[in-house]
């Protein structure tokens, strides 16, 4: 539903974006997340900033185990415990032959992996029938590493760079969701700020194979990487019991934005963001094998503007999806189809979710 | 409560000596205060006694003081030679703290080159100041030290310039003018040398002509080269080295027009800001001599580099590369070569040493620092190069600088640009040593 999702929980995964909405969720929920990313990249690294060019886009496909977590709800109180991964390091690697007189003359090998996790663990609670409020506390571990070799002159000389960045951080997330009526909820959510602290390594070296030519820069140091305070607000309303609109704004304060590599302050020019989503529902019910089941169909856009100030980006994203439900047990699924507009590079994003979830008891 | 007492006691005698030892590491993080030694004389020590300074503790023949600025000029003005000593508390690198650590080791990086040129200002305000003289493409500005005694005066005295790292991958480039500076300024009270030449000379310094290039050679790519001009075309970078205005482009030999060469001399004759900041400053300033300094091959080159054939100038820096050579042997047995660039290396245009010479007429000199060969390091130095480094050059500044003063005794006023194209026909063979 374009990612329109503050004010009405379908999942537990709302813990990670309005814990409020926990206290509104079944007895008990689990819950688990896979998804297929294919993202499209031009510049990144020394790729197309200068040593290497492209052609065109540098693609990259992607498989992971998302999200997985568990909820329960008693008493007005709503409890969860999640893991999830809430970035991807990765770039396409990069491996250039160049050949002469018939022999390998140089080879430049450059790879990059790694991601951030989330633990995340979020009560909420009703006050009254009509106002929930919620928070989570989220713990983030993650590694980001990143090498390139340079063999040169038929593998004489072999230039070799490496870094890595082991990274943790905390934070709190928050919700307060208002049930202005039976059809209209709104909610407002925010993210902490805060900071991705990294014990970070680094190994520059030169190596002559054939003679005692050894020459390595090694530095220990720690990086950062501030992230900046999130703050959303969203609107849900429900036209009958089988056709819903939500949409959800959020603005990212990214203009304090500030990244420290190995004991040195890195200047990015970075501006505060509102994105925007927006989506509608639609369930129709059927039998299948004689059992009932509700079918949701979700259709939804979402306009992601990019930080960065030059070159103005943004993302549009076209989100569609389905499912099966049945009475406990539900299966979803979902993809997203993003072009991107204002580098020059037409980049492209794509995601197909798929989502196994159980719930028992009432909302 | 005799007990009492004698606790109390106890408590701030350790505290005192706690704080006695931790005040040098204390000064030398501060950025406000050094630690410099001054000779015991009898002279001296009363001079001392009424400038209320804090003395940190005696040797046999010297005296430590913490010094704040205004304890420096105290000293300079009252004629005290001191020497600065903040480095033998910093652990066993000569190199600054702030260059040491970060992905760079114990190179600069751009900001922690800004932060030591800025300490030696503060540090020696009589003798340094930092000018900037333009900014980059990425907006870091371009400094430049001047080094003279009575730097605030404008007096008619030799000048001589020192330029660094015109090519980002080039570390090595940084260094040794920063660390020639850094020695003028730190000996000028105790070396009677160099208190003699800068009573006499002006000496600036431009230790990195190509700041956004060096940055992202630490953080990006270790053997980038050019600027970080964004030529438009999906290629990024100018050579500032084939960018200067004399002979530009004459042929496609010494430079490219080929943005993705990277030997690249950019769209048109002084189109890139850190070559204009060059020309700007330059231009006016009436120096005697220049040298750039680059790595790597071991090797003093001078004009002309676009040609093989001899400048107007090309026996007098023929000798003084022959003088600079041998000083510079004399230091660790590193031998460096020497010869006209366009007889040497390769053929180059645009480059600083041409420019400098065919329109002003000042005898220039490209030193192509250590290592010898791509087998030994190439663009890539050992940390524990860059002393022996800079030390194998300094000889060869002091010689210039001397060199420099004889001259403008000489020439003053300055003498006319010399012509455009060479006045003979003679080659020289490059001298190997």
């Amino acid at each position: 539903m374009g990612g329109a999702h503050y004010a009405y929980a379908s999942d537990l995964s709302t813990a990670l974006t309005n814990p409020s909405q926990l206290s509104r969720m079944p007895g008990l929920t689990v819950l688990t997340n896979g998804s297929l990313d294919n993202a499209t990249f031009f510049k990144y690294s020394l790729v197309n900033t200068g040593p290497m060019t492209t052609y065109g886009n540098s693609s990259q496909v992607l498989y992971s185990l998302d999200f997985g977590g568990i909820s329960v709800n008693m008493n007005g109180w709503g409890l969860a415990l999640s893991t999830s991964i809430l970035e991807h390091y990765d770039r396409p690697p990069i491996y250039y032959t160049y050949p002469e007189r018939g022999s390998v003359y140089y080879i430049a090998d450059l790879e990059q992996t790694g991601l951030l996790r989330n633990i995340n663990l979020a009560v909420s609670k009703n006050l009254g029938s009509r106002i929930f409020i919620g928070l989570g506390f989220n713990f983030v571990t993650g590694d980001i590493n990143k090498s390139l070799r340079e063999d040169n002159y038929g593998g004489t000389v072999i230039m070799t760079d490496e870094k890595s960045h082991k990274l943790q951080g905390f934070y709190l997330n928050g919700g307060l969701t208002f049930k202005i009526s039976e059809a209209l909820q709104a909610a407002a959510v925010f993210r902490t700020p805060y900071k991705k602290s990294s014990d970070s390594e680094s190994l520059l070296r030169y190596d002559v194979t054939f003679i005692d030519t050894d020459i390595r820069i090694e530095s220990q140091d720690d990086s950062s990487f501030m992230q900046p305070l999130i703050i959303g607000a969203g609107i849900n309303y429900q036209f009958s019991g089988k056709f819903r609109a939500a949409a959800d704004a959020t603005f990212f304060n990214w203009s304090q934005y500030k990244v420290t590599l190995f004991g040195e302050e890195r200047q990015r020019e970075f501006k505060g963001i509102v994105c925007f989503g927006t989506g509608i529902e639609y369930k129709t019910a059927t039998r299948i094998f004689g059992l009932p089941i509700d079918m949701p169909v979700w259709l939804g856009f979402h306009y992601d503007p990019q930080p960065m100030k030059d070159p103005a980006s943004r993302y549009f994203s076209v989100t569609f999806g389905s499912g099966l439900e049945l009475d406990r047990f539900y299966f979803h699924a979902g993809a997203s189809l993003g072009y991107e507009n204002g580098s020059g590079d037409h980049l492209r994003g794509r995601r197909v979710a798929l989502t196994i979830g159980y719930r028992s008891g009432k909302r | 409560m005799m007990k009492f007492s004698e606790t109390i006691k106890k408590i701030v005698i350790v505290w005192l000596v706690i704080l006695i030892v931790a005040s040098p590491l204390l000064a030398q993080y501060s950025g406000e205060n050094d630690i410099i030694s001054i000779q015991k004389i009898p002279d001296v020590i009363k001079a001392l006694r009424g400038m209320n300074l804090d003395i940190l503790f005696q040797e046999k023949e010297k005296i430590y003081i913490v010094a704040g600025i205004q304890d420096l000029i105290k000293l300079q003005e009252a004629g005290i030679a001191y020497s600065l000593e903040t480095h033998r508390f910093a652990g066993q690198s000569a190199q600054s703290p702030a260059a040491q650590g970060g992905i760079n080791g114990d190179y600069h990086s751009y900001l922690e080159l800004e932060q030591d040129l800025f300490l030696l200002e503060s540090s020696f305000p009589q003798l340094a100041k930092v000018q900037t003289i333009g900014t980059s493409h990425e907006q870091r500005q371009l400094y430049a030290l001047e080094i003279s005694a009575r730097v605030h005066q404008e007096e008619n005295e030799a000048k001589i310039i020192l330029l660094g790292c015109h090519h980002a991958r080039e570390w090595i480039s940084v260094e040794v003018p920063y660390l020639i500076g850094k020695h003028l300024l730190e000996n000028y009270a105790s070396d009677q040398e160099i208190r003699s030449l800068l009573n006499q000379s002006e000496i600036w310094i431009i230790p990195l002509v190509n700041p956004d290039g060096l940055v992202y050679s630490i953080y990006t790519y270790r053997y980038w080269r050019k600027n970080r001009r964004n030529n438009g075309d999906g290629t990024y970078g100018v050579d500032p080295n084939r960018n200067y205005g004399y002979k530009w482009g004459c042929d496609d030999i010494g430079s490219s027009p080929d943005s993705f060469s990277s030997v690249y001399r950019g769209p048109a004759p002084f189109s890139e800001p850190e070559t204009q900041a060059v020309r700007d400053f330059v231009t006016g300033k009436n120096f005697q001599v220049l040298v750039t300094y680059h790595n790597y091959s071991q090797i003093i080159l001078y004009p002309w580099g676009y040609t093989e054939e001899p400048s107007p100038l090309d026996d007098p820096m023929h000798d003084m590369a022959a003088h600079m050579a041998a000083r510079m042997e004399e230091v660790n047995g590193t031998p460096y070569e020497f010869g006209r660039a366009g007889d040497s290396l390769y053929l180059t245009n645009g480059d600083t040493t041409d420019w400098i010479l065919g329109v002003f007429g000042v005898p220039s000199f490209t030193i192509e620092l250590p290592p010898v060969d791509i087998l030994s390091g190439g663009f890539y130095n050992s940390e524990q190069d860059i002393i022996p480094i800079f030390q194998e050059n300094l000889p060869a500044v002091l010689y210039l600088i001397d060199w420099a003063i004889e001259e403008h005794s000489l020439t003053a006023p300055h003498p006319p640009p010399v012509k455009p194209e060479p006045l003979r026909n003679k080659s020289r063979e490059v001298i190997k040593k």
